[in-house]
């Protein structure tokens, strides 16, 4: 083999191989996922990849001509912020060395990631610069999405009031998911009540809504919020379909979505496990991509949470209103009427509706020419605490018939409330033995741990009658004793919790003397004038809700 | 509503000391209920110091009787030191004074424990 020869074949291995690596360099940039575009230092494009020229709709003949220039001009049109760009690239020429990592909106919608680095030799010279792009629009939705139901999630759980909360979902969606966000619950007749929207332009709502009043659901449409609702299926309307145009279908919904310029709607429902509440719609313009099946997720998802925090409201609701009705049972309705004897309750619970318990009086005949007022406090809230109250009150009743001595009917109800009541909850009563005279009334007082009831004289003095005595339901042996006190024309019988003296202002509680003041000032006074003055004076006092329940009983002997 | 505090010092002495301060009341007996069960057992003598309570209500006080019964049952000891005279009246109306065992500050409480 001679030298040329020789020359010739390592020649052709060496271009082989040059060319086999060419195509490798080729076929990976092609098969990317990747836009891939390098340039020079000057401005020419030294080579690209398919997927490059497709990202950005530009055509391969235009790339190949090399001018980088005209790539840019081609690609400047379809930006969302141009100048942002161009300042971009002019820096970046000037800066060769550095890196550039950002991301570029198009107007389509879309969202491009794009990668530079430098295109460095291996004797340190700078080339030009490699860019790489990546469509993020799907990546960056989900992650939005993930957003949206993350803060829906928190602002259905803020609090029970639905309307509030949805109101906030709405006002989330926009911009988050849609242009504009509409949601709509059932009502009982069948109708669609509009709960809540949201639009960027606040002139856009008021139309819309104007709208929506004009032309609502018609319950059997074949397509729109209606038929949601009646289904309970979703409808995804990437383009907004000619039902819609023609009118056929939720005419309120054709308008909105003409006046808005609305591209893209879906509607998802709001489903509890045996029916749908409503329906949530979310309306996209021309400034987004159409909605995708990726957002029809995210929207089914906040709604089926939407559903939830309704049906949990309801719930909540159903036993506030459960809880109340079995609060009334335990306090007596009407107070009787007691010849020559004036009363009044107030009563004034504390804290949520479901916080039953607490409380409780009563005021009764026991059938011998006596009546009975009384007054408690159970220890607590819940459940547990309106049984002991339910036991107290009707323990006391029924040993008011056979006992006529307050100590033993509350030392009877000592025994009840040990045998029924395990948890260790106990209560205090004060139990009031009412004998009505000629314009007087002798009384026979008892207290189990409860506060002393207090006497007013029609003159103004106070004086609490009665003992101490041992709590009810904590120990077998129990301490009461009945003490007696009469009562003149004129002179009343205040009973009260501990609610009115414990009421606190920074650290200062009401307290007896207070009570004593108000109670002075009241001499004379009828037994409702006297509850509410009291009644008044210790929310003037604590100035905010009271912390805990208030139960005030007055009695006055007519004069 | 402030909430109640709770200092825990268990002694060498057989002697679990529990400072309690603040509002004894709905909102803070069960955490107080939690803690007390917990640390009661270290020592025979379970004294609760109830000078730092500004305010108790029945919730509260039933934290201190059940505190006392598990105690009458273990064959332990509760004593109470004191509080001021608006804690201490709930005590002297219910006669609870009389049932429970109070003493008037630490040093008392001490001897009796130690």
């Amino acid at each position: 083999m001679d030298l040329p020869q020789q020359v010739t074949e390592r020649q052709r291995d060496l271009e082989d191989q040059l060319r086999f690596q060419t195509a490798v360099v080729a076929a990976q940039a092609d098969a990317s996922n990747e836009g891939v575009l390098v340039a020079s230092s000057d401005g020419r494009i030294l080579s690209f990849n398919a997927r490059f020229a497709e990202l950005w709709g530009i055509s391969e003949a235009t790339l190949a001509t090399g001018s980088n220039e005209s790539a840019v001009q081609a690609v400047v049109d379809k930006l969302v912020d141009p100048d942002a760009f161009t300042k971009r690239m002019a820096y970046l020429s000037e800066h060769l060395e550095e890196k550039s990592r950002e991301e570029i909106a198009l107007k389509d919608g879309r969202l491009l990631q794009r990668v530079t680095v430098p295109l460095r030799g291996e004797d340190g010279r700078i080339y030009g610069r490699i860019g790489c792009f990546r469509d993020i629009t799907d990546k960056r939705k989900r992650e939005e999405g993930n957003r949206f139901l993350a803060l829906a999630s928190k602002e259905l759980a803020a609090s029970l009031d639905v309307e509030r909360n949805l109101s906030r979902v709405a006002r989330l969606a926009v911009p988050l998911l849609a242009d504009w966000c509409n949601v709509d619950l059932s009502e009982p007749d069948g109708s669609l009540r509009q709960l809540a929207m949201a639009h960027a332009d606040l002139a856009m709502v008021q139309l819309a809504h104007e709208l929506r009043r004009r032309h609502p659901p018609r319950p059997n449409e074949p397509m729109g919020v209606a038929r949601v609702v009646r289904t309970g299926a979703s409808e995804l309307h990437p383009q907004i379909p000619s039902q819609f145009a023609d009118g056929t279908s939720d005419l309120g919904i054709q308008e909105i979505v003409e006046a808005l310029r609305l591209r893209s709607l879906m509607i998802v429902p709001i489903a509890a496990p045996d029916h749908t509440i409503g329906a949530i719609t979310f309306g996209r313009g021309e400034s987004g991509t159409p909605f995708s099946d990726q957002d029809l997720h995210v929207a089914e998802e906040v709604a089926a949470r939407a559903a939830i925090a309704i049906d949990n409201a309801r719930l909540y609701r159903e036993r506030d209103q459960i809880a109340r009705a079995l609060q009334q049972n335990l306090l007596p309705t009407t107070l009787p009427r007691i010849p020559g004897i004036e009363a009044t309750a107030r009563y004034l619970t504390a804290g949520e509706g479901t916080d039953v318990g607490g409380d409780f009086y009563d005021l009764f005949d026991t059938g011998d020419g006596g009546w009975a007022a009384v007054i408690g406090d159970v220890c607590g809230k819940g459940a547990a605490a309106a049984a002991l109250m339910g036991l107290a009150r009707h323990t006391i009743r029924t040993a008011a018939i056979r006992d006529r001595r307050p100590s033993e009917i509350l030392t009877t109800l000592n025994e009840a409330v040990r045998q029924q009541i395990q948890d260790g909850r106990f209560c205090t009563a004060c139990y009031v033995r009412i004998r009505p005279g000629d314009r007087t009334a002798r009384l026979t007082v008892c207290s189990a741990g409860h506060p002393l009831p207090a006497v007013v004289r029609k003159e103004g003095n106070v004086e609490f009658i009665g003992k101490g005595g041992s709590l009810v339901g904590v120990y077998g042996d129990v301490e009461l004793s009945d003490v007696a006190a009469e009562l003149g024309p004129g002179d009343s019988l205040v009973l009260y919790t501990d609610g009115v003296t414990d009421e606190q202002r920074r650290g200062e509680e009401f307290g007896e003397r207070r009570l004593v003041e108000v109670l002075s000032s009241c001499a004379g006074s009828s037994a409702g004038a006297i509850a509410a003055r009291l009644d008044r004076a210790v929310r003037a006092f604590c100035s905010h809700d009271p912390v805990d329940d208030i139960a005030i009983l007055a009695l006055r002997v007519v004069s | 509503m402030t909430g109640a505090g709770i200092e825990i010092r268990p002694g060498e002495d057989g002697v679990v000391r529990v400072a309690l301060s603040g509002e004894l009341d709905l909102a803070a007996a069960p955490e107080v209920e939690r803690k007390l069960r917990e640390h009661e057992r270290d020592g025979a003598v379970l004294l609760l110091d109830l000078r730092g309570v500004k305010f108790m209500d029945s919730t509260g006080l039933r934290v201190i009787l059940s505190a006392d019964s598990r105690a009458r049952r273990d064959d332990r000891k509760l004593v109470l030191v004191r509080g001021p005279e608006a804690v201490h009246r709930v005590f002297r109306l219910t006669l609870l004074d009389q049932r429970l065992e109070f003493v008037q500050d630490e040093a008392t409480s001490s001897e009796r424990g130690g």
